[in-house]
């Protein structure tokens, strides 16, 4: 069993800071109470109640000091657009954090591949990876265009190797990140350096990079993060988020799945499940 | 090793523990997975008539205090013609009902008709009707509280299908035994108590209600005792003429024997699987615990049963 901390019924907080990324993002900060010593993991979640409407997981987009702790909601559904008009000072429902997180591991090179919202809790990735481990990160951002390519500004403010890519070209190459992927492990391929991949996106492109990484028999060192899926509970109870295959969930066995796990997840790329539990293609 | 293969009526299964609806089965690969690792059957999440997201989030809130969950998923589920296909991926050694609801007794008769035709490659070993379901309108514990309804639609799925039909019934009730009669005289194969007992949260600092849908149902080890006695009375009533399927709170082998001693011929368990990464470890440690106590009072699982009466 997860010995992690946990706040298991919603803790109510106030918004201490709310900034906007993009027309329909924004970054919401709340301060634990200290006691807790919750010490998340990058890629875990944190269930976000809106009284009176609904609650939904949000990956942490970055904590400090085990206080200061960020979530960025991108407006895509009713919860999330209300969330975008909440206002400093007001009251959100946390619990959390749940589910399986992005391992450190002990490889030399980490890269790292965020598509459009993907890159929130990458940011937390990269951090941790920045003050705890020497190794080399190297970021392939990419967005549908220029605008949604979140925390450019904060990235482009460390020592990091980034690779822009847009779909619409409007900044850095044009097309898709996985292109991006798959030149720079076949220049891996002469230096004898190992490499770890992180990746968080539209589940087509995370299942590109699979793809990918598999060619260059690299998906056990691959970890992808699909947070974007449906998650009622949080802890593998209600079943709601079940993959097909051999029956694991998103919101306990994930969000992060090695890449040799996600071969077995036969709707991996192709099926997703709404509140109901009837399939609807990606 | 005991012999704990169980007959629940003329359905026999591996060993007594059974996943109980609601938790896990609305995939083909959880149920699957739960059957592989360990269960002697698994229940599969209810159905309907038609697709049901559910009620708002939050509709799963655990309660460490007193290990338990309080709910109100709201049956959730994607309707009894997709559900069949779902069921229809299930490996065929794997020993499943199907868990039920609806609001008439066509309706139940409807979906029975539809599952028998569907699953003929694989039938399930009974149909479990959902007449107590907490926290959904017009449906479970709407019609399974008044034993002139039970009866009605337990008479209708009987006349409907050859599969056995087992009722799951409501400790939200004055009388729970008045229902098991009719559910019983209508000719129900096997009784499944308890389902979760009406609750709800309310948060001290915004002052509202936390769930979703205000009030939900509670399950988990804080009902316990609720579903021996229930399962204590209901044998005492009826003895051992129905099987009875004891259900409520067991997250251990002591528990299960308790149930077992009121007067259980199967388990069911659920809410405990929060404490467990693979189910495989609670399923093995019940059995073992089983195992080991039936020979310590070197009986036989079925001499269990209901000894707390004698």
């Amino acid at each position: 069993m997860n010995k992690q901390n946990r706040i298991e019924i919603p803790l109510c907080l106030t918004i201490t800071d709310l900034v906007f990324e993009g027309e329909k993002t924004a970054t919401f900060s709340f301060h634990l109470p200290a006691n807790l010593e919750l010490d998340p993991i990058p890629g875990q979640y944190f269930m976000l109640w809106l009284p009176g409407d609904d609650e939904i997981p949000i990956s942490i987009s970055q904590i400090e000091n085990n206080e200061k702790i960020q979530f960025t909601i991108c407006s895509k559904g009713q919860t999330s657009a209300n969330f975008l008009r909440m206002n400093k000072g007001d009251l959100v429902g946390l619990r959390g954090p749940y589910g399986n997180g992005f391992d450190i591991s002990d490889k030399e090179v980490a890269i790292i591949i965020a598509g459009g919202m993907g890159i929130a809790p990458l940011r937390f990735i990269i951090s941790t990876l920045i003050s705890r481990t020497q190794k080399k990160i190297l970021l392939i951002h990419g967005a549908r265009t220029h605008d949604e390519l979140f925390f450019k500004e904060e990235l482009n403010n460390t020592d990091i190797d980034i690779r822009y890519c847009t779909d619409d070209g409007s900044f850095g190459f044009h097309g898709f990140p996985t292109i991006i992927l798959e030149e720079i492990l076949q220049k891996a391929q002469q230096k004898n350096l190992s490499h770890e991949i992180y990746s968080c996106g539209p589940e087509k492109m995370l299942k590109g990079i699979l793809d990918i990484v598999n060619q260059f028999n690299l998906e056990k060192n691959a970890q992808f993060s699909l947070a974007d899926r449906y998650i009622r509970c949080g802890f593998g109870i209600c079943g709601s988020c079940y993959l097909d295959g051999v029956g694991l969930s998103i919101c306990r066995d994930g969000p992060v799945f090695r890449g040799d796990v996600l071969q077995k997840i036969t709707d991996f790329g192709s099926f997703g499940r709404n509140a109901n539990g009837s399939k609807y293609p990606l | 090793m005991t012999e704990l293969q169980t007959l629940i009526g003329t359905v026999r299964i591996r060993n007594p523990i059974i996943l109980s609806s609601g938790i896990w089965g609305s995939t083909y690969s959880t149920l699957n997975r739960a059957y592989k690792e360990g269960f002697g059957a698994v229940t599969t999440k209810s159905v309907g008539l038609n697709p049901r997201k559910g009620h708002p989030n939050p509709s799963v809130i655990y309660i460490p205090e007193i290990k338990s969950i309080l709910n109100a998923v709201g049956l959730a589920n994607p309707g009894y013609d997709a559900f069949s296909e779902e069921l229809r991926e299930i490996n065929h050694e794997v020993k499943y009902s199907v868990s039920i609801f609806g609001s008439s007794s066509t309706e139940f008769q409807q979906i029975i008709q539809h599952m028998d035709n569907n699953l003929t490659g694989n039938t399930p070993i009974a149909y479990e009707l959902n007449l107590s379901c907490p926290h959904a309108k017009k449906v479970g514990i709407a019609v399974g509280t008044d034993p002139n309804i039970v009866y009605t639609i337990v008479e209708a799925c009987k006349v409907r299908t050859k599969v056995p039909i087992w009722v799951k019934l409501t400790p939200n009730i004055t009388n729970i035994k008045s229902v098991a009669e009719s559910a019983i005289s209508a000719g129900a194969d096997a009784i499944v108590a308890i389902n979760t007992i009406k609750a709800m949260m309310i948060d001290i600092h915004i002052k509202k209600p936390v769930l979703g849908n205000i009030s939900g149902g509670l399950s988990g080890q804080a009902i316990k005792p609720i579903g021996v006695r229930v399962i204590y009375d209901l044998y005492e009533r009826f003895g051992s003429e129905i099987p009875l399927v004891g259900v409520g709170g067991i997250s251990s082998w002591q528990d299960a024997i308790e149930y077992i001693l009121a007067g259980a011929t199967a388990i069911q368990i659920g809410s405990a699987l929060i404490d467990y990464d693979a189910p495989q470890t609670l399923v093995h440690n019940i059995l073992n615990g089983l195992n080991e106590y039936l020979s310590r009072e070197g009986k036989s699982f079925s001499q269990l049963r209901g000894l707390a009466h004698e």
